[in-house]
């Protein structure tokens, strides 16, 4: 029925990149969604163009072309709203910039135009029969781009799962100007990582708050996988799942018959995600199935809706955190490695959701570049890193030594209870710098 | 009058009323021009037998008796949720005041929810009426949670307090109150109109240009949103309307020039909508019994989706310094507590999330310091120790008297190019430097 229409719009991935001109601002969409046949074409045009913008997020393999064809950023400016490792390897290079966000805000700031899309690509899965490319695992903020730029090009790829809505997850070809066909390689996987002991120690506290009923939002590393298969050994009952990013975890705990979702006050009995990164089993797990909602992320993560959802459980890893409960999620000193993603979203919204708690999680030390072990626990955030959580909002941060309560406790007591959970060898230390500080109340005192 | 006799049999002089309170107990002072003085005069006297009583207060606007008896910290601990003139004054004399962080929306949750039990709340109050309710007068703030957590409640009752309508949450009912003192009906602490410098009013007519007829405001404290507030009054803006955390004089002045009417609202059309009044007696004499003015608990003004159902919503309020990424610090300056969150996040929030509506933070691109030196407040990173009262994931605009930025949506080099705009010319090729430093300045970034 639309088949002359995809016809009169397909393009081999070179004609379709001609349409960008100097000076346009060209979105790709992040994870899977990058159209890597559509990059490859665009980054042989390097010498005719200058000035040309790219915005997109969480590169992963195999990495776009186009920033690493122009280290001198006259041709290509490459622009991420959150990094991944290899972002994070351009930026240390000086040839890309971060751009923060709120996660659930980022649909709005296209269709608000606070952002201008002369160009969107991105890889979606083969037309259907109605006509419509599903976004598969990056559902995000791709209707949103298309919806707002001025010529939308799709890449198909076989490989992308196709997955159900929710809404946001597809666009029509009426709204395609270009159809290009990429190389069906597949899904890029996040590698499964291994809990090391401070992280297991971590999930088991994290499990005494986890009870029958209640709504999990967990990410990707080894603490949400160790933890996942804690909750299925467990034998919890009736959890139930809204998250940014679905990961292996949850088809664990799918698969132990933990996860019925029937508790939940929205999307009841749908497992309701906004991208999907993890293993080929994962993937599999998502396509065509009817348990699956995914939904652009301004509902996911807006706030507002997290909170309708009773017992939310937000479980999320952070970098640092210092005396007044500030949080670094995103930055070493100066230096960007990730971005705010939806930490700051669940934050809130899990605190706002009835019996809902958010965790911030970290090992309480990491070892420096000469080898020494230094405290994540602070008295100030390392110069330069962005606080991620302000303080105001930080309900409980996590390590291996136990959870430290920030909300509504004064700076004294916020003190203690992060030295508390410091390791051992720095607390006497912190104390000291807590005196000096006037943040040490006569009757503050250390567990031993 | 059917509570007569119950008032009769709760009727004790303060020094009577006093003896409820042991060692080691948390008491509520009472929030701005709640605090109470014949209670604390009596308190005082109890110095010597009482040890390590924890008390709360939110703006401290009169010299309390036991901080003056006690110097030392050890029978009574000030704490506060936001600190004032008078809580930074003690504090610098080396009085233990402990600030607790606060979403100031959240607040009443925390009493009712987080907070250790308050054994004994005392507040000011209004002389009961006929259906045996004591008003809170002009600081709703959280007064009713305070009542509901405590054991005990005492209201000491003052003549000269406003009377201040609903709303809701105004007032406690004698049911609820286990002893009335009768006070000495001092006249409420007036808090001058902060003066508006020529720099104020240069950056307030860069925020008038972001606002049209029928938007409703939240004025903050300090002398760019009173600069704001005395151009609006002067302008042809027409039917703007108020919702807001703190009713200040400014929206009098607006009032009288009919410039105020509140009825294009969407939500509490023609109120004034507001969670506590300071300013001068004018104000006072304004709110007593007005029923055009609404008092609500703070976590209905302050609630970021219920204060966003008014369309149009412009928030203004002040920050101390603005580093290159668009972090806020609006409340200390390095380590030193200023005042404290307050309602700053929660509007700032509200405002973004509003349709048609903005959030404007705005702040004076220099200072004069200590050591007589100019400085800038467009700094490249927030100073050590500052606190990050707006993430930079959350601020939307930023005015200084060179100009207003909007950084939804921009990434970092575009945002150190417009905030470097906004500093003052003296330091712009040195924050240049910094920004080039920091891996944040294109190549093609130019500076007007």
């Amino acid at each position: 029925m639309f088949e002359s229409e995809y016809k009169e719009k397909f393009r081999t991935p070179e004609e379709a990149v001609k349409v960008v001109k100097s000076g346009d601002w060209v979105d790709y969409m992040y994870f899977n969604g990058y159209p890597k046949a559509l990059d490859k074409a665009l980054a042989k045009r390097r010498d005719e163009l200058h000035d040309v913008h790219i915005r997109s997020g969480i590169s992963l393999p195999p990495f776009p072309e186009v920033p690493i064809s122009d280290p001198t950023m006259e041709h290509f400016q490459w622009d991420s709203w959150h990094f991944s490792a290899w972002d994070a390897k351009l930026f240390d290079q000086g040839i890309c910039s971060f751009s923060p966000l709120l996660y659930h805000e980022v649909p709005g700031y296209y269709k608000n135009r606070e952002v201008e899309v002369d160009v969107a690509m991105m890889r979606v899965c083969p037309m259907d029969k109605y006509g419509y490319f599903n976004f598969g695992i990056n559902t995000s903020h791709c209707e949103a781009v298309m919806e707002n730029a001025k010529i939308c090009i799709v890449e198909e790829n076989e490989s992308m799962p196709y997955v159900y809505g929710g809404n946001g997850n597809q666009i029509h070809i009426s709204e395609v100007d270009f159809v290009v066909r990429g190389e069906n390689e597949p899904m890029a996987n996040a590698a499964i990582l291994q809990a090391t002991e401070a992280e297991k120690k971590i999930a088991n506290y994290l499990l005494e708050d986890i009870h029958d009923g209640c709504c999990i939002q967990l990410g990707i590393g080894g603490l949400p996988n160790y933890l996942g298969k804690q909750i299925a050994s467990a034998g919890l009952r009736d959890l139930s799942m809204h998250t940014e990013m679905m990961a292996d975890a949850y088809v664990d705990m799918w698969k132990a018959g933990c996860l019925s979702g029937a508790r939940k006050e929205i999307d009841r009995k749908k497992m309701v995600f906004s991208f999907a990164l993890g293993s080929p089993e994962l993937y599999e797990f998502t396509d065509h199935n009817p348990m699956i909602a995914t939904y652009s992320v301004d509902y996911v993560n807006n706030p507002n809706v997290i909170a309708q959802i009773s017992n939310m459980i937000s479980i999320n890893g952070c970098l640092e955190a210092d005396f007044y409960g500030q949080v670094a999620s995103e930055m070493q000193g100066p230096r960007q490695i990730t971005g705010t993603g939806g930490q700051w979203d669940f934050v809130l919204g899990a605190y706002h959701s009835r019996g809902g708690k958010s965790f911030l999680c970290m090992s309480s030390t990491y070892k420096d570049k000469a080898g020494n072990l230094q405290s994540k626990i602070r008295p100030f955030l390392t110069p330069g890193a962005a606080c991620t959580v302000s303080r105001q909002m930080t309900h409980y941060i996590v390590t291996e030594y136990g959870k430290a309560l920030m909300k509504c406790q004064s700076v004294w007591k916020r003190t203690e209870n992060l030295i508390d959970i410091a390791h051992p060898q720095f607390r006497d230390e912190l104390i000291k710098e807590a005196q000096k500080l006037g943040f040490w109340k006569r009757t503050n005192k250390i567990e031993p | 009058m059917g509570y007569l006799n119950e008032y009769k049999k709760k009727l004790v002089s303060a020094d009577e009323a006093v003896k409820v309170v042991k060692s080691g107990d948390w008491i509520d002072y009472g929030p701005m021009n709640a605090q109470v003085v014949a209670l604390d005069q009596a308190l005082a006297r109890r110095k010597d037998e009482l040890e390590d009583v924890k008390v709360w207060s939110l703006l401290t606007l009169r010299p309390p008796k036991i901080v003056e008896v006690d110097p030392e910290g050890q029978s009574f601990i000030w704490h506060s949720w936001h600190l004032s003139g008078l809580d930074r004054k003690m504090a610098g004399t080396g009085r233990p005041v402990y600030y607790s962080s606060i979403k100031y929306s959240e607040l009443p949750r925390y009493v009712r929810e987080h907070i250790e039990p308050i054994d004994v709340a005392m507040l000011q109050v209004v002389p009961m009426d006929r259906h045996g309710w004591f008003n809170f007068g002009p600081q709703n703030s959280h007064s009713k949670a305070i009542c509901d957590r405590a054991k005990i409640v005492i209201v000491e009752i003052n003549s000269k307090m406003p009377r201040c309508l609903g709303g809701h949450e105004e007032a406690v009912h004698i049911s609820q109150v286990d002893y009335i003192v009768e006070g000495e009906n001092p006249s409420l602490v007036q808090l001058p109109e902060s003066s508006c410098s020529e720099i104020d009013k240069k950056a307030a007519q860069f925020i008038i240009k972001e606002m049209s007829d029928d938007c409703c405001v939240q004025l903050g404290i300090g002398g760019m949103p009173n600069a704001v507030g005395k151009m609006i009054a002067e302008s042809d803006l027409k039917n703007l309307g108020c919702h807001t955390e703190m009713l200040v004089d400014a929206y009098i002045d607006l009032y009288e020039a009919g410039i105020l009417t509140n009825l294009k609202k969407q939500i509490n059309p023609g109120k004034l909508v507001y969670a506590f009044a300071v300013g001068t007696q004018r104000l006072y004499n304004f709110i007593d019994d007005n029923p055009q003015c609404a008092s609500c608990p703070v976590n209905y003004t302050n609630k970021p989706s219920i204060a966003a159902l008014n369309d149009k919503l412009i928030t203004i309020n002040n920050a101390i310094e603005v580093d290159l990424y668009g972090q806020v610090c609006a409340e200390s300056s390095g380590t030193r507590i200023i005042s404290g969150t307050g309602g700053q996040l929660d509007f700032v929030l509200a405002g973004y999330e509003s349709r048609g509506g903005k959030s404007i933070v705005c702040l004076p691109s220099s200072n004069i310091g200590k050591d007589g030196k100019k400085h800038s407040r467009i700094v490249p990173t927030l100073t050590s120790g500052a606190i990050v009262t707006d993430p930079r994931s959350v601020a939307q605009y930023i005015v200084t008297e060179y100009g207003i930025f909007e950084m939804k949506g921009m990434s970092v080099w575009q945002r150190a190019e417009g905030l470097i705009n906004l500093a003052h010319p003296d330091f712009r090729d040195v924050l240049i430097k910094d920004a080039e430093r920091q891996g944040i300045w294109r190549r093609r970034h130019k500076i007007v």
